[in-house]
């Protein structure tokens, strides 16, 4: 079965065709990085606009891009939910005129969800072997853990009360003056083999004794002050970010990276003994599942517990639509499609 | 042969008239409506055009590619509302092959206005401003539309302004000083259908909406940091 898998839930324009939900025949992600980086962040209409500009050429290379023709494909797959409201509009909107069209069946996909198959993609992993499975989903937008019994069976058992870890990496690096975005910059940075992930103490967030959720918040807060110390009673910072030197800024990155990796473990942890039945795997998406010390520090966990890991490759761990085509595929054959009504909506499911 | 022609109105929904679809026969200069139907009531972020369009076809016992022409309302307007009909309206376009049209909302408008004089249509007003576009009394556009503050409307010699229920008091308040007749827009898809002869074709993915103004945050950004080079 040939999906087209369409997503543009935030700033990332992509389409890509997909084969049986893992066989991926093309994945065309157009980024938006270079509209935003001048605010610091996403702007939402902004993201909007280049959607509706760019959603057209995307999926006319993804169809090229895979050698097949629009009357090959078997379904339209979607991103509906969650994201900024607009932008999964033109998702949306596309995805049903393509459906409509084509007569062929519009299936509606949970954006975080769908970022716990990008690890299934192009692997010959067998379902079985997998599931039941502890999710996380770490992003610029999402700090989620899930309890996954099966590719379309996943309940939420935790996420974050304020910041997204990414949200957090973002805030770290506007803080060191590192740019935007903040998450590659402060991952190379740490990674150098002279930084001392020690050298600051920063807090690791654990909120209450059995609690599955995230706050990054506080670490923010904290390396805030350590750069730029306790503000006065005016709310004026004592200390400026240009007396940092190089090499502090590369501790501070190492020590940031190590406490927001030990909080994300240490709830993993937890996960794992909260959970009913024992999982076979720990399944992990999303653009921060991308950083290297997350990635080896999980793989630690994996190993300590005798977890099968699955990691999506990296061009799966941002926003694309592959996974978008690869959940599809199992939501179609296990909920069936969904019709011209599908509604596009800014929260989780 | 007459071209099966479909056409979307749904830029201004809450300024007058019924956003919807029209279903029509367009040959040269001749268009025949076959039929049209409302988008219909839902929720905020509802997205009510394939389900009206699906509703459409059906009832005229057409399929997708049949259609020739898709002629789509382009604004300024509501954005998502623009945004929603130019996606669809470029992959229905892709899928069936049909040739595209874009119609900027303020002719589509213009063809109920029965001024015998030169007229404006504003749109998409903010603040003091509006899009305005110029129309002679025949209602033949006289260009593309612009952003217009109350103090250009004087010398544009109009004898009737369109203008919603946006339009600023300061405007307002000039075309009450110059003694000019205000009236309110009417959107309709069997006025956008009329337009198809004479509508600006445009390559499929290129079919975009006119928003007429920058985006609002790019505004209070560039304000706010009047040095980030934005």
């Amino acid at each position: 079965m040939l999906i087209l898998g369409i997503e543009s839930s935030c700033d990332e324009t992509a389409a890509s065709v997909v084969e049986d939900g893992r066989l991926v025949r093309s994945s065309v992600v157009s980024s938006q990085y270079e509209i935003h980086e001048a605010f610091g962040g996403v702007v939402p209409e902004l993201a909007s606009r280049a959607h509706a500009e760019r959603i057209t050429g995307v999926v006319r290379q993804a169809l090229r891009d895979a050698d097949c023709q629009l009357s090959d494909l078997d379904a339209i797959a979607v991103g509906h939910r969650p994201g900024l409201i607009g932008a999964l509009l033109v998702g949306v909107s596309a995805a049903k005129s393509l459906s409509w069209s084509l007569g062929v069946p519009l299936v509606g996909v949970d954006h975080v969800r769908a970022h716990l198959w990008a690890g299934l993609l192009n692997s010959d992993l067998e379902i079985d072997d997998v599931f039941p499975a502890l999710g996380l989903v770490i992003s610029g937008g999402h700090s989620t853990i899930f309890e996954s019994t099966s590719p379309t069976e996943i309940n939420k058992l935790g996420g974050t009360i304020d910041d997204a870890v990414g949200e957090a990496y973002d805030k770290a690096a506007a803080i060191l003056g590192l740019g935007h975005p903040g998450g590659p910059v402060v991952d190379r940075l740490a990674s150098d083999g002279a930084s001392d992930d020690r050298a600051v103490d920063l807090p690791v967030s654990r909120l209450g004794r059995e609690s599955l959720d995230f706050s990054f918040s506080g670490l923010k807060t904290a390396l805030l002050y350590e750069v730029r110390g306790v503000p006065g009673p005016g709310g004026a910072f004592p200390k400026d970010t240009s007396e940092l030197t190089d090499e502090r800024k590369r501790d501070l990155c190492a020590s940031f990276q190590r406490a927001a990796s030990r909080a994300i473990v240490l709830k993993l942890e937890r996960a794992l003994d909260a959970m009913g039945t024992k999982p076979k795997s720990i399944v992990v998406g999303g653009g921060v599942s991308a950083n290297s010390r997350i990635r080896r520090d999980i793989t630690e966990l994996a190993q300590s517990k005798s977890l099968q890991l699955v990691l999506p490759e990296m061009r799966f761990c941002v926003d694309n639509a592959a996974m978008i085509a690869g959940l599809g595929y199992h939501t179609y054959q296990t909920s069936g499609p969904n019709d011209l009504t599908l509604r596009a909506a800014p929260g989780m499911s | 042969m007459a071209d099966l022609t479909l056409a979307i109105e749904s830029s201004n929904p809450s300024s007058g008239g019924e956003p919807g679809v029209a279903l029509g026969l367009v040959e040269a200069d001749e268009v025949t409506l076959l039929d049209t139907e409302p988008l219909g009531e839902g929720e905020r972020h509802d997205d009510l055009l394939m389900p009206a369009i699906q509703r459409l076809m059906a009832r005229a016992g057409r399929e997708p590619f049949q259609l020739d022409r898709i002629v789509c309302s382009i604004g300024p307007g509501g954005y998502t509302g623009l945004r929603i009909a130019t996606s669809a309206a470029n992959m229905m376009a892709l899928v069936s092959g049909a040739k595209l049209f874009g119609v900027p909302s303020a002719w589509v408008a213009a063809i109920s206005v029965e001024a015998n004089c030169p007229f404006g249509v504003a749109l998409a007003s903010k603040g003091e401003s509006c899009f305005l576009t110029t129309f002679d009394a025949s209602g033949t556009p006289q260009g593309p539309g612009k952003l217009a503050r109350p103090t250009d409307i004087e010398k544009l010699g109009l004898g009737v302004l369109v203008g919603d229920q946006f339009l600023s008091k300061a405007i307002r308040a000039e075309t009450d000083r110059l003694g000019l007749r205000v009236i309110p827009p009417e959107f309709s898809a069997k006025a956008c259908l009329s337009l198809a002869p004479r509508a600006p074709e445009v390559r499929v993915g290129e079919l975009v909406p006119l928003y007429g103004r920058e985006a609002e945050a790019v505004t209070k950004w560039r304000q706010l940091h009047p040095d980030s080079g934005v």
